[in-house]
This record gives C-alpha cells, sequence and structure tokens, in this order.
C-alpha cells in the first residue's frame, strides 16, 4: 500500500476521533458505525449530543402552498419527520454511554404534536442533568415552558442559549424564567428570537439573575418589558437586540442593539443603537443614566452609535451627556414628512453643546446644509479631532437662490478641520434639484490637501 | 518576521534529528512546550519525539502566522486607543483565509497534524484540524467517507445488518 493510500485516521486514539465525532450532527456521527469496526461503537461515547430536526429532512424555510394538496402533504411529512426523529432520539440517548456530556443541543423549532415535544424536551432535560452536561441548547417549540423548567437548576451548565415559543402566552411566549433558578456555574446565557417575543419583568430579572451567581454574559433577544434594572447588573457582556423596554417613568426605548463589554482595569465600550420616539425629559435622564451605569467610568473610549428619530425639542440634555463619544449619527426628523416641521430647533441646539473632543465620525442627516451652515460650522469647532464627515443634504426645503455662495463657505469652513481625512457628502435622489446642488458643491469646491471628498445620492430612508 | 535580538530564541529537535529555531513567544503557542519552559526557565532545547521534520515545520508555520497576526491586532489597538471594528474584521477574515489555505492538504497529513496539535497542544491547529476532518466526513456515505480516508470495511454482512437494525432512522438518506 503507498504511503499517501494508508488509513492513518483510523490510528488515531478514540480520544480524537471521538473528539472529531463531536463536531458532527449526532445522525452523522451515529452514521460513522458503517463506516469500518474501528467506528462501530464509538458514537456512543461522543461527547457532545447534537440532534437537529433539518438532519431528518425537516424543512425550517416558510412553506407556500398553492393547493390544499399541498398542505396535506407537508402536514403528512412533518408527522413522519417528527416520528422519526423521535424515535431516533430516544435511541441514542438510551444506547449511549458518555456519564458526562460537553454539550447537548436539540433543535425542532416546529413539530405538530405538541405533547410529544413535551416528552421529548423532558427527557432531552433530564439527561443534560443526569450526563452533567457543561452546554444546553434547545430551540424548540413547546407547549408551556414547564417542560423545561429543571433545566434552571443544573449545577454543570457553563453555557446555555435558549430560543423556545410557548404555545401558552398569547401573542408572547408565556414566563420563560421559572420560579426557581439555580445554575451555579452558568458563565454564559443566551435567550434568542423565536416566533414570539419573549416577556420580561423587573422580579422575572431578579429571580433570574440572583440565581446566577458567576454569570458573566447576558444576551437578550426579541424580549420586551420592564427589564430595564438589567443594566445595573454586574456582568462582563451585556447584549441586547431587537428589544423593546418599557422604562420606569414611562416611556418605551426599542434597543436595536446594544452591547456593553466592561473588563477590569481598561476602559469599558459600549455600543448602542436606539430608536426613541417622543422622548420626555425623564426618559433622556434614565436612558442617559443607565448607560452611565453600565460604562461610563472611562469616558475615553466610549463609542456610541447614535441614530435617533426623535423630536430635537428634547435631545439638548441626551447631546451634551454624549460629549465623550467618538462616534455620533443625527438624523433629524424632517426627512419623514414633506414640511419642515422642527425647523429650527437642531439649529438652537448644535450651537449650545460643549467640546466633543474624542469625536472621529460625524454623519448628520435629514438636514439642509445650504440652510444651515452656520451651525454645522460652529459644531465642527468643537470637534477638534474630526476625521470623517458624512452631510446627508435634505434641501428639500431649501429655497435657496445661489447655492454655490453657500456650498463655497463650506469648503473654508471644512479647510479648517486640521484632523479631517474624508468627506462625504449625499445628496437625496428625489430632490427637485438634486443636479444644481451637485454641480454647486463641486464648483464651490476648494482642494482640500490630504481629504478624500465624496459626493453621493441617496435614497430617501423609510420612516 | 522581525526577530529582536534580545528575545530567546529555542530549538526545537523533531523526530528525524532535524532542528528549528523559532523565539520563544512562537514556541509558547504550544501549550506544552510552554508548561517546559515554565517548569525549566533555562531551557533551549527541546526535543520533540513525536513529530516528524515536515509536521513540525508546519505546526511551526501556524504558530508563526497566528503570532504574528495577534502581534499586528495589538499594535493597531495601541496606536489608535481602540481597535477599529471593520479593521479588526478584515484582519480577522484573513487570518482565517490564510487557516483555509493552510488546511489544503491530503488527509494523511491532516491526520498526523491532528496528533501533533493534541501533542503539542495547539488549541486553534486541533481546532482547526479537527474541523476540516469533520467537514471530509459531513454529507457523505459510508463508502464514500471509506474513500476519503482509505479506510478499508471490515464489517461483515450480518454486523452491517445489525447496526441497521439497531439504530432505526438514522442511515436514510435526508433530501
Amino acid at each position: 500500500m503507498s504511503y499517501d493510500e494508508a488509513d492513518r485516521m483510523s490510528t488515531l486514539p478514540d480520544e480524537l476521533l471521538l473528539h472529531i465525532l463531536s463536531f458532527l450532527g449526532t445522525k452523522e456521527a451515529v452514521q460513522m458505525s458503517l463506516v469500518s469496526k474501528r467506528w462501530m461503537h464509538l458514537w456512543a461515547f461522543v461527547p457532545c449530543l447534537n440532534f437537529d430536526i433539518e438532519e431528518f429532512g425537516f424543512m425550517d424555510e416558510p412553506v407556500t402552498f398553492n393547493n390544499l394538496v399541498g398542505l396535506i402533504n407537508y402536514m403528512r411529512d412533518s408527522s413522519v419527520i417528527q416520528a422519526k426523529f423521535l424515535i431516533f432520539v430516544e435511541m441514542v440517548l438510551s444506547r449511549h454511554k458518555s456519564c458526562s456530556l460537553n454539550t447537548f443541543q436539540i433543535r425542532y423549532p416546529w413539530m405538530p404534536e405538541y405533547d410529544r415535544c413535551s416528552d421529548l424536551v423532558r427527557t432531552g432535560v433530564r439527561c443534560a442533568l443526569r450526563s452533567n452536561a457543561r452546554g444546553f441548547s434547545l430551540e424548540a417549540l413547546i407547549p408551556s415552558v414547564e417542560s423545561c423548567a429543571p433545566i434552571f437548576t443544573s449545577q454543570s451548565i457553563e453555557e446555555m442559549c435558549l430560543k423556545i415559543s410557548t404555545r401558552e402566552g398569547g401573542d408572547f411566549n408565556a414566563e420563560i424564567i421559572p420560579e426557581v433558578v439555580n445554575l451555579p456555574s452558568i458563565r454564559v446565557l443566551q435567550l434568542k428570537k423565536s416566533m414570539k417575543p419573549t416577556q420580561l419583568d423587573e422580579t422575572s430579572i431578579t429571580r433570574l439573575l440572583s440565581g446566577c451567581p458567576v454569570l458573566e454574559e447576558l444576551f437578550l433577544e426579541y424580549c420586551v418589558g420592564k427589564f430595564s434594572s438589567i443594566f445595573r447588573q454586574k456582568l462582563k457582556i451585556l447584549s441586547l437586540y431587537d428589544c423593546c423596554m418599557e422604562l420606569p417613568h414611562g416611556g418605551i426605548v426599542m434597543w436595536k442593539f446594544y452591547r456593553a463589554i466592561i473588563k477590569p482595569n481598561i476602559p469599558s465600550t459600549v455600543e448602542s443603537t436606539f430608536i426613541v420616539d417622543f422622548l420626555p425629559n425623564v426618559l433622556l435622564h434614565f436612558i442617559w443614566s443607565s448607560l452611565d451605569g453600565a460604562a461610563m467610568d472611562s469616558a475615553s473610549s466610549f463609542i456610541h452609535h447614535f441614530i435617533q428619530n426623535l423630536n430635537f425639542g428634547n435631545c439638548n440634555d441626551l447631546l451634551c451627556g454624549l460629549c465623550s463619544v467618538t462616534m455620533l449619527e443625527l438624523c433629524s426628523r424632517d426627512l419623514k414628512s414633506d414640511f419642515h416641521q422642527d425647523h429650527g430647533v437642531l439649529e438652537t441646539v448644535l450651537p449650545r453643546l460643549g467640546e466633543f473632543h474624542n469625536l472621529r465620525n460625524f454623519s448628520l442627516s435629514g438636514w439642509c446644509t445650504p440652510c444651515n451652515f452656520n451651525q454645522v460650522a460652529s459644531f465642527l469647532q468643537k470637534a477638534p479631532n474630526l476625521e470623517n464627515l458624512t452631510l446627508c443634504d435634505c434641501g428639500r426645503h431649501c429655497q435657496m437662490a445661489d447655492p454655490e455662495t453657500y456650498y463655497h463657505i463650506i469648503w473654508v469652513e471644512l479647510s479648517r478641520c486640521s484632523k479631517l481625512k474624508r468627506v462625504e457628502i449625499k445628496i437625496l435622489t428625489d430632490h427637485i434639484e438634486a443636479q444644481r446642488f451637485e454641480e454647486a458643491w463641486v464648483s464651490g469646491r476648494t482642494e482640500l490637501e490630504n481629504v478624500e471628498v465624496v459626493l453621493s445620492e441617496y435614497n430617501a430612508p423609510v420612516m | 518576521m522581525a526577530r529582536s535580538s534580545t528575545e530567546n530564541m529555542i530549538t526545537l529537535m523533531s523526530s528525524d534529528g532535524e532542528e528549528f529555531m523559532v523565539t520563544e513567544k512562537v514556541a509558547r503557542e504550544c501549550t506544552t512546550i510552554r508548561n517546559m519552559l515554565e517548569d525549566d526557565c533555562v531551557i533551549t532545547n527541546i526535543p520533540l519525539p513525536n513529530v516528524t521534520s515536515d509536521i513540525l515545520s508546519m505546526v511551526i508555520e501556524y504558530c508563526m502566522e497566528h503570532v504574528a497576526a495577534a502581534e499586528k491586532a495589538a499594535a493597531e489597538t495601541a496606536e489608535k486607543g481602540s481597535s477599529s471594528a471593520p479593521a479588526a474584521a478584515k484582519a480577522n477574515k484573513d487570518l482565517e483565509e490564510w487557516d483555509k489555505a493552510f488546511m489544503n492538504v491530503d488527509v494523511y497529513t491532516l491526520c498526523d497534524l491532528i496528533l501533533a496539535a493534541n501533542y503539542l497542544n495547539v488549541s486553534g491547529l486541533l481546532d482547526l484540524t479537527i474541523q476540516t476532518a469533520a467537514n471530509l466526513i459531513k454529507g457523505k456515505s459510508p463508502e464514500q467517507i471509506r474513500k476519503t480516508f482509505h479506510i478499508q470495511n471490515d464489517l461483515s454482512l450480518e454486523e452491517e445488518e445489525k447496526i441497521r437494525s439497531q439504530t432505526p432512522w438514522a442511515f436514510e438518506k435526508s433530501e
């Protein structure tokens, strides 16, 4: 036998072959038993179980049906798939011999028979508890959370990911955090987006976190409710995606994205994008103080990605509080409407702001630069370290007879920003005089040394 | 790779007697060697009787690439105060591409690399090689797997029948 046709794989020790098997789905690991005697019994010792109904031909994507026959066939096929899956899982769990598991994963996003789902979840949870699994991941549609509640008392679990939808609870998932939470080893917990939003409140969050003494990382997705106390927890990483939060004093904030990383000895970072529609002052102070609690110990490295869709009349305090950010994106509301609704508000706010010493990236949209450039100019003077400037010119309401003159002033102002590396001017495509404005930009242009200038068009965002 | 004169050099000796001079930093990527150095800090010559020269040179190549990437990222962070996300993402992607190209080896060498990564305890390389082996298995029939890894089928028909009957639904081809 020549060198490159020798079976090197089968000479590897069991430990390494099991390591390879643990990177496969459990069905594939079991299939390896048909390869040779060396592999025949190995799957029963694999330290990771990963059951995925997709391995049995389940279609996760939404299916559209042209007729009733299609729907009936789909239901029948799904039933058959579910039955096979359940038999397979049962068989594996009854014959699996490894007494400790690294990870236990089970994934079946949809099943026609709820009661059997509950049984499966119970069996899976029991197996994870018995085998002292260190990782647990469950994606399922279940009648109620009761069937998976025991997992919240595991002594061994270090990482857990739940993506569950309950039949109970109407438009929302029923309470996902059970009455008893005791997870002494858990470091990472993820509640991922499932079919319905998950409701959380202050008591469920308190219950959860007091039962997880060494939790370091919490990831919440598609959660709604009053759970703003989450910001006061001592976590190393907190992430919120698509979460809608009711605030203690009224008002709602939608966190598209929020991620705070707190490390000892080095400045913490927070990145967030949130949307607030109508912003009363109490809410402002609340958002600000919650950010403060999370990561404002070291102002210098606070990264704040801020897109707002708000009434600028109330944003003065918020903007002042953001003076240490490195990135700021402001969008005035007037893109939404056909008339200049908030005319004058941002102009009064911008000049009143203090110095933005750390600001490197600044973007302003929904704003008529020719009409209101003085305010931008005075703001630019307060941002001595600005490197990237993006101006999305709205100009829809602009009655400017002579834009060339104004653009010329802008170029003069820009030449004073010593650290500037890149300027991008975006002009609204449906702007009646887009052509003329573009020409004005170009003709008024003064050569700026070491500055890249980009001129582009953009469509009005749908709000 | 830039080598400062103050940096300690370590000699690694393969099973077939070939010597490789590497910086201490690169050698420390191997947890096994790191532990040896921590136990005995004056050691400069390490024999590795389980690793052949061709495999050892590949392990060193991997460690050097990853040390260089980590140093580059650290230097950028120090220069700018904070690392910019797009630059870090690009660097990660470049390294992933490098890893992918590095894994373009025959299955025999792959198995040798798995053994060496396990013995030297280079966790990144172990994960990479194991994942590569798993990817070679994924989606293949037992016959195709045997062919890929040159495995002899030593199962009798009775054994095959027994396996099939004991593990229902495991061998049905999913569409």
